[in-house]
């Protein structure tokens, strides 16, 4: 038995999936992992879930956020910028792998 | 705009969250502003506006859901703990409580009233089933009536949709056999009446089909009010004669107290016998009613009568076209004339509510927020977010508990003073009490407000954020963004209240310069109605009337008497209607006009100080046989005979009744009959002698005296009493307490509307007082530092008014929308000025203006003295 990854609800994952995706070659915010999720789910998330979820899952541990300089083009305001924490990439993979395991040898009539 | 909404952001979510969101938005903002400007501006807004709303609601939902696993182990010690810790407060506690009692007790009260008149079911079985049927010219709304017996019998022989159908019409009895005769009213009945409404006689039975045979023995049926007064609640009355207009009847039964119908004054009911047979298809004064059959929907029963209808139009044009069979449920049908004031006080008093427990809640908060360290404390020793919230909401609940026991023990007083002071004309008032529905209503409010008391300051303080003892003095202005949103809801509250009272009182002043028509000044009045066997003949009347006439005007005091079917602001419906037929015209069937009919005596306009514009009154030569007469009103004069003289034409009644056509020798005004807000329609006088209507039995003596009209009362009754003393009199009393009788139910909405304003206005006056008290307390540093670099107490001192100023517009514009939303209520109340009436407006502003100065004078001089040095040095 493995030692168990916390819990993840369908949405936390999708997010932190968007935030692995957008923190690739740039920092990962608000702005970039909305867009991603929007693009990769194909269907309209409200902005404010994201940012509940984004703030709930740093309060689990699951992110790590981090502020950057303040710039004129956000009006003076700094940027909270996410990270992936190592229990969250735990988490993710157990998931993939109970859903992998359920999928195997399942084909759904389209 | 933008930092506002910084500012909102921070409300409900961390200050760095906010932060990082209000630049994400800037970005988004910039990155579209390149391509169109206007619609960047319109994705700002609306984005900002969805995340909002979304991390509020998430907000209030985790409040809730921390309240929500609130445990209650050990509740006994903490219960104690937290009645003790607002008895440290005790002035503070006090005002809370006093403050939701009246808030609570008004409402109850109110909601009493409401409910016992607008919503409690009639006390029959299955009362939903139980309709209304009115009659109504095609486009017209329906009133009280509607239905002649002719209708009624052919609807009842087609059945349709109904289980059955019943009716019954107003009438008045001379009730002999008791000690002195009395006049009673009573309801002449179909023999389908008690068995559709299916409630059992108290004693003895109810009248059935059986008893309802023309020709048949008299039977009659005692409401539990004529029972108790005048047979003494005697069981023995079952069986025992009467005599009822002098005929024989028999007391079959007697009913519970429950039962009132239709309306609240009857005292007995008799079957139809016959008697109503003649009574012309024409004459729509018959209370209809029916029970649905249980799958029948009102819209088919409807559509079902309106077929019937429809043939009965074919057959007689001359009474029935345009007219239609309109259903609606019994108890809205019943109560249609009260209903819109009594919905509208109610939401006044919702209102009233509203703000009492939003002034309170800001009371708890600023309590809170001086028990900070308290709470930090609690926290680190361990307390979780349940623990802390536990702590709020027992202490809210002992004040809700406390103002809504305090406020169920005024709404009893209140709901008996209430039903003293209703007008007599509000239907269905017997019944009203503080019942276990109305109780569940105070108790559901209070279980509203406990929840935003327990949720206000967990919320706005951040307590459930506190982290240790040091996080006690971190938060600058914990809650003020808050609260002022509050104090700026109290004054919507009051201002949408004050529009309300202020618009009553402008219509109240319009209805009171309406010019009567005549001078009700010095006016008694003594009503009778002559009934066979005594007065079974016309000669009999009017010998009667020539007598009572005679002895009122030789009455010491009285300067003139006169008779009249019909007076002047007539609360007993005895108005009669004919359809007139001007010689000469010809009419298609059913376009006759329809004019009001009064028989008079010949003093009756001078007594009454009504002029005669045209021709001449009436004198005793206008007897009977001579040539017939008539007095037009000058609405008949205008709308029968535009731009010429009535005087000399002649028209008959389309009924055929008289004995030919009646000559026009004068006009005279038109008077208030149906109160002072109704003009008088088209209106026919003729002399008592000559009168036209058989039936036409009631009249009414009017009394010109001389000195107190009051005083003069009982020896006008004892001389008439000298007359017949076997001839009951009723409606003895004066024309102006008639008057103020058609005022009573205006008045009434408008004292309580004025009262709910005021207190209303006196909440959010001490609420903003409070809420600037506050702002001087948490801004004493800046002020200081202002003050210390020179600006001067007078700067300070307009900073603060300017502060309550804002606040005050705020609610005014939030208040504004409250009216606007409320104005249908609002206009069905109006008289002679529109919703949009500047004096009022104007008046309201000058009342707010005088309530912010005086709220905000007291704060911004204690600003202006602040002194820098001690300000600065104390923070």
């Amino acid at each position: 038995m493995r030692p168990a990854a916390p819990a993840l609800g369908e949405f936390e994952q999708i997010v932190l999936l968007a935030v692995l995706r957008a923190g690739t070659g740039e920092d990962a915010y608000g702005v970039n992992v909305h867009a991603e999720l929007e693009r990769r789910t194909r269907r309209r998330v409200a902005r404010g879930a994201v940012y509940m979820t984004l703030d709930r899952l740093e309060k689990k541990g699951l992110l790590s956020s981090y502020l950057t300089a303040p710039t004129p083009e956000r009006g003076g305001r700094a940027k909270r910028c996410y990270r992936v924490t190592k229990p969250a990439l735990a988490a993710l993979r157990e998931s993939r792998r109970a859903l992998l395991n359920l999928w195997q040898g399942l084909e759904l009539a389209e | 705009m933008k930092g506002l909404l910084a500012s909102l952001l921070g409300r409900v979510a961390d200050r760095s969250l906010a932060d990082s969101i209000a630049g994400d938005l800037e970005e988004g903002y910039r990155r579209r502003r390149s391509s169109s400007r206007a619609g960047a501006t319109i994705w700002y807004w609306r984005t900002a506006m969805a995340i909002l709303s979304q991390l509020a609601w998430r907000r209030t939902v985790d409040g809730l859901a921390v309240l929500a696993a609130v445990r209650f182990r050990g509740l006994g010690a903490e219960a104690r703990q937290a009645a003790r810790s607002l008895g440290r407060t005790p002035v503070v506690t006090l005002v809370i409580v006093a403050t939701l009692a009246l808030g609570f007790g008004l409402n109850t009260a109110i909601f009493s009233v409401v409910h016992g008149v607008l919503f409690r079911p009639l006390p029959f079985d299955r009362p939903h089933e139980i309709v209304f049927v009115h009659g109504a010219r095609r486009g017209e709304e329906p009133g009280i009536f509607g239905t002649s017996y002719p209708d009624y019998q052919d609807f009842a022989h087609a059945q349709l949709g109904f289980r059955g159908l019943a009716t019954s019409t107003y009438w008045t009895f001379t009730l002999t056999g008791t000690e002195v005769p009395l006049r009673v009213v009573g309801q002449r009945v179909s023999g389908s009446f008690f068995p559709l409404l299916g409630m059992p006689a108290l004693a003895g039975r109810t009248i059935g089909p059986d008893d309802d045979r023309p020709g048949g023995p008299e039977v009659v049926v005692l409401s539990h009010g004529l029972w108790q007064r005048f047979f003494g609640g005697d069981p023995a009355v079952i069986g025992r004669n009467l005599s009822l207009n002098g005929q024989p009847a028999r007391v079959i039964g007697v009913m519970p107290e429950a039962f009132r119908f239709p309306f609240d004054n009857v005292e007995l009911w008799v079957p139809a016998l016959g008697e109503l047979d003649t009574i012309p298809r024409r004459s729509r004064f018959f209370s209809t009613f029916g029970r649905l059959k249980p799958a029948t929907t009102m819209a088919e029963a409807e559509a079902d009568l309106t077929r019937v209808a429809e043939a009965l139009e074919r057959q007689y044009p001359d009474s029935n076209q345009d007219w239609r069979p309109v259903l609606r449920a019994a108890v809205p049908a019943l109560t249609k004339q009260a209903r819109p004031r009594l919905l509208l006080l109610f939401v006044a008093v919702v209102i009233v509510l509203l703000v009492a427990c939003v002034n309170v809640t800001t009371l708890i908060v600023s309590r809170a927020a001086a028990r900070r360290p308290e709470f930090a404390l609690r926290a680190a020793l361990g307390a979780g977010r349940c623990r802390l919230a536990r702590v709020t909401l027992i202490e809210s609940a002992w004040l809700g508990a406390a103002g809504l026991g305090a406020g169920l023990a005024l709404a009893t007083p209140a709901v008996t003073l209430l039903r003293s002071l209703a007008p007599s004309n509000l239907p269905r008032l017997s019944g009203v009490t503080v019942n276990w529905t109305v109780a569940g209503w105070a108790a559901a409010a209070m279980a509203a407000f406990v929840c935003a008391g327990a949720l206000a300051p967990l919320v706005s303080l951040r307590l459930l954020r506190l982290r240790g003892v040091g996080s006690a003095t971190v938060a600058g202005r914990p809650g003020s963004w808050g609260r002022r949103a509050l104090m700026a809801g109290q004054i919507a509250g009051a201002f949408a209240l004050l529009v309300a009272a202020g618009l009553l009182t402008r219509s109240f002043s319009r209805v009171l310069a309406v010019d009567p028509g005549f001078n009700p000044r010095d006016l008694a009045t003594v009503r009778v109605s002559l009934m066979p066997p005594a007065y079974r003949t016309l000669d009999q009347q009017i010998d009667y009337v020539t007598r009572a006439l005679s002895v009122l005007g030789s009455t010491p005091g009285v300067v003139s008497a006169a008779a009249v079917s019909q007076p002047p602001f007539d609360s007993e419906g005895s108005g009669t209607t004919l359809a007139a037929a001007v010689e000469g015209r010809s009419y298609a069937p059913g376009s006759h006009p329809i004019v009001a009919y009064r028989a008079v005596s010949a003093s009756y306009f001078a007594t009454i100080g009504l002029r005669v514009l045209d021709g001449r009154g009436f004198t005793d030569d206008d007897r009977r046989g001579a040539p017939l007469v008539a007095v037009v009103n000058r609405t008949m004069a205008a709308r029968l005979w535009p731009g010429e003289s009535p005087i000399g034409r002649r028209f008959e009644f389309a009924d055929g009744r008289n004995a030919g056509a009646l000559t026009i020798v004068g006009v005279v005004g038109d008077v208030a009959t149906d109160g002072l807000e109704t003009a008088e329609p088209p209106s026919v006088y003729a002399p008592y002698p000559q009168r036209s209507l058989p039936f036409l039995r009631w009249m009414t003596f009017v009394a010109r005296t001389e000195g107190d009209v009051a005083a003069q009362l009982p020896s006008l009754r004892a001389r008439l009493q000298g007359v017949d003393p076997y001839q009951p009199f009723y409606g003895v009393g004066t024309m102006d307490a008639a008057v103020q009788r058609t005022l009573a139910e205006r008045r009434f909405s408008l004292v309580l509307m004025a009262l709910f304003a005021g207190l209303t206005l006196l909440l959010a006056a001490m609420g903003l007082y409070g809420t600037l008290a506050q702002r001087v307390a948490e801004r004493s540093r800046e002020i200081g530092v202002r003050l210390a670099l020179g600006a001067l107490p007078s700067h300070v001192f307009r900073l603060v008014m300017a502060e309550g100023a804002w606040l005050v517009a705020a609610g005014v514009v939030v208040g504004a929308g409250i009216v606007w939303v409320g104005m249908p209520l609002i206009r069905q109340s109006l008289f002679g000025v529109t919703a949009g009436d500047a004096w009022t407006y104007v008046a309201i502003a000058l009342v707010l203006g005088a309530v912010t100065i005086l709220a905000g004078a007291v704060p911004s001089r204690l600003a202006a003295r602040t002194n820098p040095v001690t300000a600065i040095r104390g923070e």
